[in-house]
């Protein structure tokens, strides 16, 4: 996958400018995204109140459902879900929902939808799965951690330390600015370390070989895998993947492009380091396996149906 | 612990489920995911420009699955693949009138070697030779050799016409009085539907041409000559361009840089005007604009090969009173027809190997004036080869004449001896008013059997 | 949290340092902008927004410092190695981003993933209506001006290489040698960002002579069939090609 010869000569100017050409061209693409889910999650904290909130979304079940669609409302692809994610579990939305709601929003869109459609308007199946096997698993692990007894031990310290302080709104315009400018502030740096801890790791695939890709990839299973791993390694935002996912039609079977498609959005480094602003490692190691054996499952089972 | 019991349990599951899929993942096969036509539907496809399209759910191994497929009646054609579908294109046109099957072996296979598990067929039928032409009342109807008649006109006097196959659209020319304006028509023959185009347009109109992709349309309008002194009346001839897709005039002065033009032609690509000035002599020029080629004092374009690589045109006598023989432009000029033989209305196939023609010995053409019909192959050269067809009646005349798209079909203008007497035939510069009682004769190329006998002229074959 | 900072006595340097970082930022997306070198690493419809968002990341970290300097505290100098850290890689990572030559992803990335003559779009094809009925290539005229990816996309509808004998092309792109001795004009196609880069390309069928891989050049010339490995592909018969300086829009969406 790794071209070997590649990584030895890393060194050369052209060589590094390649690789800094797509690190920064990741780093750019997303910082505004980002931007915009924390002034989204700002907005939040300074001026919305807790109850309003919990009113929309009922605890039980169906709570999930709701929140699976609140996607179509905060259109701000993976990089700006997870401080929104993190303003509404301290605003009371339990854990679980939060989980729905991070892994159903960056594809259940208006948005992704329409860019799906757009790429794959050819093969309309494509579209169907993908928001529906998306859908199906975000309700799926949103419903296993909603087993857990104790929630509050899946969230990183400092995030559970603010659930148990919470306050009401700053009141006043003055407290309610500062407090927006340096939740921003806050989670801007926050979020951009792990952007580009994701973006270091993405922007090796200057060394990408897709010969070997394709070579490595000689069972429609293997395919799946190779395109879930693909799906990591680039981070993409879910609003364009489709059109990257395109790019390998014709060499890759349908059930390996929908698993690159569903699995891409919930799981890749960038969207690990920012999940782990906010969730401890065993959250996002359950969220990661169970995510992977469902897309695993659905891409095998799409085999038999001839794809 | 106790706390993780649950989720462990249910992930348990999730890996015992997937375990037992990937277990039996590799018996997956691939399958057809859907096969079509590119043009007409299944029961009535269209012979030319036909591409059939199967699109398989999996990456194919492609060599493997091109040895796999089969078409019954063979047809002479290229395979082609883009990503997961398969694409055959005809190089010659269809037969009429014939079922196709097309059939994927079983054994085909994907690129991780597992074949589709089961035959797949797909059946098509291509439609009937089909024509227009102007009927015993003047009017425009659609025919087969059915006897099926459909009419496209009624009531409206048909100066010209022009038909595309691919939109199925038929652009007319009306003019109802003899020195009024002229009106424009189109009609869709599969919808039915005749719509009036321009119909703030008055003017005389003449010269009606359609590029072969159906889209635009290109016509002569008579206008007041701006520079004529104010005692004479006089007009000029300009260029139209009217966009049938958009259904919006785009040009109302094109080839300005001719402004003694009296005829023009379009070339069947769509790429190329030819035009005749009021001397006589005929140009070349690319649609897109550039320099004009002078071809020389040709009387007519007579049509080209479906690429309009190779083009037809009428050659004139030493005096230029009449056409005496036929030349063929392929970047040079070479006469095809012999001195001894008058030779008219050529018509070149779509692959610009077959011509039809009218002659008439020289010797003859002053008394008896009746022209026999041709069909002749074109070897390089290019040079007149082998004879395929030829019929003279002393008591008729044969003149314009069509090959049908597949070359087997050979349609023809036919006059009776006694109707020629004001009417020479032998074609002159202008549009002569042409006899009544013409009759369209249809004759089988390659054994000469005649087929059909109907009253009328000005046949075109719809591809 | 760190909004209880404000009413604390002591204002940490890391919170002002943070702060600045916050405005370089977003001065730096804005930069790109106006520099007009924002072609290199987004796509065109998002260059607004990025610029957009870099103002307000600007204008955040100025509000911020204002209030932060408003109420008087008195500055904590002490920063944890972390923290220094972190801020080290930003200010590094912000001079690379203001230094980096600006210029498209190399040939030689071109070469791992693999230039292709496959290409499906979800666009409309340039000028033509794709009547399923009509070979779309009856105008020469309406694919003229066709870009490689126009040609590209035009082929995965349509690969039939007989199809194309002699229509025109005229294109621009970077050269890639090919191991038969002719060469390759290819784009990058970019979706999202770089890392999505998907090169394409012609076939020319010439030799290199005083071309030299990653050159970017114009092509004038036609389109012939040519048996390669067996296949039957389209490539160019190209009649002028001359060199070109590097375009500050390299990348075809």
């Amino acid at each position: 996958m790794f071209s070997l010869p590649a990584i030895t000569s890393f060194f050369s100017p052209v060589q590094a400018t390649d690789y800094l050409n797509i690190f920064f061209s990741i780093l750019v693409e997303a910082l505004p995204f980002v931007t915009l889910g924390v002034l989204v999650s700002g907005l939040l904290t300074a001026f919305i109140k807790d109850e309003w909130l919990l009113k929309i979304v009922p605890k039980n079940f169906f709570g999930h459902i709701v929140i699976a669609f609140l996607g179509c409302v905060f259109p701000v692809c993976e990089c700006g879900n997870v401080p929104v994610a993190r303003r509404l579990i301290e605003k009371g939305l339990p854990v679980s929902q939060a989980i729905t709601f991070l892994l159903a929003a960056p594809v259940v869109n208006p948005i992704v939808i329409l860019s799906t459609a757009a790429a794959f308007h050819f093969a309309p199946e494509v579209i169907y799965l993908r928001v529906g096997l998306s859908l199906a698993i975000a309700l799926i692990v949103g419903w296993v951690v909603s087993l857990h007894k104790n929630p509050a031990s899946l969230l990183n310290e400092n995030v559970a330390a603010a659930c148990e302080h919470r306050h009401d709104l700053p009141h006043g315009w003055q407290t309610k600015l500062q407090t927006f400018v340096a939740t921003i502030r806050h989670e801007v740096i926050e979020m951009t370390t792990a952007l580009v801890f994701g973006a270091t790791i993405a922007a090796l695939t200057t060394t990408l070989s897709r010969s070997t890709l394709t070579s490595l990839a000689h069972t429609p299973l293997l395919a799946t895998i190779v395109m879930m791993a693909l799906a990591l390694i680039m981070s993409i935002c879910s609003t364009v993947d489709a059109f990257v996912a395109l790019g390998y039609y014709g060499r890759f079977p349908v059930s390996s492009i929908l698993a690159f498609l569903v699995f891409g959005p919930m799981i890749d480094f960038r969207v690990i380091s920012m999940l782990r602003t906010t969730f401890r490692w065993r959250l996002i190691l359950m969220m990661a396996v169970l995510v992977s054996e469902m897309v695993l499952i659905a891409s095998v089972g799409l085999n038999f149906l001839g794809r | 612990m106790l706390k993780f019991s649950k989720v462990l349990l249910v992930n348990a599951l999730f890996l015992l489920l997937t375990a037992a899929l990937l277990f039996l993942a590799p018996f997956a096969k691939p399958r057809v995911l859907q096969a079509n036509i590119a043009s007409g539907e299944t029961n009535t496809a269209d012979t030319v420009n036909q591409q059939i399209k199967i699109q398989f759910s999996r990456p194919m191994n492609q060599l493997n699955v091109e040895k796999n497929f089969q078409i019954l009646p063979t047809i002479d054609g290229n395979i082609s693949w883009a990503n997961n579908t398969l694409f055959f294109t005809a190089k010659k046109v269809l037969q009429y009138h014939q079922k196709y099957t097309v059939t994927i072996n079983n054994e085909a296979q994907d690129i991780y070697g597992r074949p589709i598990g089961k035959n797949f067929t797909y059946t098509f039928q291509t439609k009937n030779h089909q024509f227009i032409y102007e009927d015993a009342h003047d009017q425009l109807v659609l025919s087969d050799f059915s006897h099926k008649v459909q009419p496209i006109t009624t009531d409206k006097v048909v100066k010209e016409y022009q038909v595309n196959s691919l939109t199925h659209t038929v652009v007319y020319l009306s003019q109802p009085q003899e020195n009024g304006n002229t009106e424009i028509y189109t009609y869709d023959w599969v919808t039915g539907q005749t719509q009036r185009l321009l119909p703030n347009l008055k003017a005389h109109l003449s010269n009606l041409k359609m590029t072969g992709d159906g889209t635009q349309m290109y016509f002569l309008s008579e206008v007041p000559d701006p520079n004529s002194p104010p005692d004479q009346n006089n007009t000029i001839l300009t260029v139209y361009r009217y966009d049938l897709q958009s259904r919006k005039l785009k040009d109302t002065d094109l080839l300005k840089t001719f402004p003694t033009l009296v005829r023009f032609w379009i070339t069947p690509d769509g790429n190329t005007f030819l035009v005749n000035d009021v001397n006589g002599e005929l140009f070349l020029r690319a649609i897109q604009g550039g320099k004009s080629v002078a071809l020389g004092m040709f009387a007519d374009y007579r049509g080209g090969d479906a690429k309009g690589d190779k083009l037809l045109f009428l050659d004139t006598s030493a005096d230029f009173n009449y056409v005496e023989g036929i030349v063929m432009y392929d970047g040079d000029s070479h006469r095809l027809t012999s001195p001894t033989e008058i030779s008219t209305n050529p018509f070149l196939s779509r692959n610009g190997s077959i011509m039809s023609y009218s002659y008439v010995p020289k010797d003859r053409h002053e008394t008896e004036g009746q022209q026999g019909v041709r069909v002749v192959e074109l070897d390089s050269g290019p040079k007149i080869g082998k004879v395929l067809f030829d019929q003279y009646n002393p008591d008729v005349s044969l003149e314009m004449s069509e090959l049908s798209a597949d070359d087997q079909l050979l349609s023809v203008e036919v006059y009776a001896k006694a109707d020629l007497a004001d009417y020479t035939h032998v074609r002159k510069y202008g549009e002569p008013n042409k006899p009544e009682n013409s009759q369209l004769k249809f004759f089988n190329v390659s054994d000469g059997a005649e087929l059909l006998t109907i009253p009328g002229k000005e046949l075109t074959w719809v591809e | 949290m760190h909004e209880h900072e404000a009413t604390h006595e002591t204002l940490r340097l890391h919170t002002v340092v943070q702060t600045v970082l916050l405005g370089l930022f977003g001065s730096f997306l804005m930069y790109l902008k106006v520099a007009n070198v924002l072609a290199y690493y987004v796509r065109p419809d998002y260059q607004m927004f990025t610029f957009v968002m870099g103002g307000v990341l600007l204008v955040a970290a100025l509000i911020n410092l204002a209030i932060l300097f408003g109420q008087r505290h008195q500055l904590h100098v002490t920063i944890s190695p972390a923290e220094l850290s972190q801020v080290f890689l930003f200010v590094l990572i912000l001079t690379l981003g203001v230094f980096l030559p600006r210029r498209s992803l190399s040939a030689q990335v071109a070469a791992l993933r693999g230039t292709n003559q496959n290409l499906l779009s979800g666009s409309q094809l340039k000028n033509l209506t794709l009547n399923d009925n009509a070979s779309p290539l009856l105008h020469t005229a309406s694919t003229l001006n066709y870009n490689i990816a126009d040609w590209i996309r035009l082929f995965s509808v349509n690969p039939e290489p007989d199809n194309y004998v002699d229509k025109k092309v005229n294109v621009e792109g970077f050269v890639q040698s090919n191991a038969d001795g002719t060469f390759t004009v290819s784009r990058f196609v970019v979706t999202c960002c770089a890392v999505d880069a998907t090169p394409i390309g012609l076939i020319v069928d010439r030799g290199l002579n005083d071309l030299k891989t990653d050159d970017w050049v114009h092509i004038d010339g036609k389109l012939e069939v040519k048996e390669i490995n067996g296949q039957r592909q389209v490539v160019v018969e190209p009649s002028d090609v001359k060199k070109i300086p590097q375009p500050s829009e390299p990348y075809l969406y």
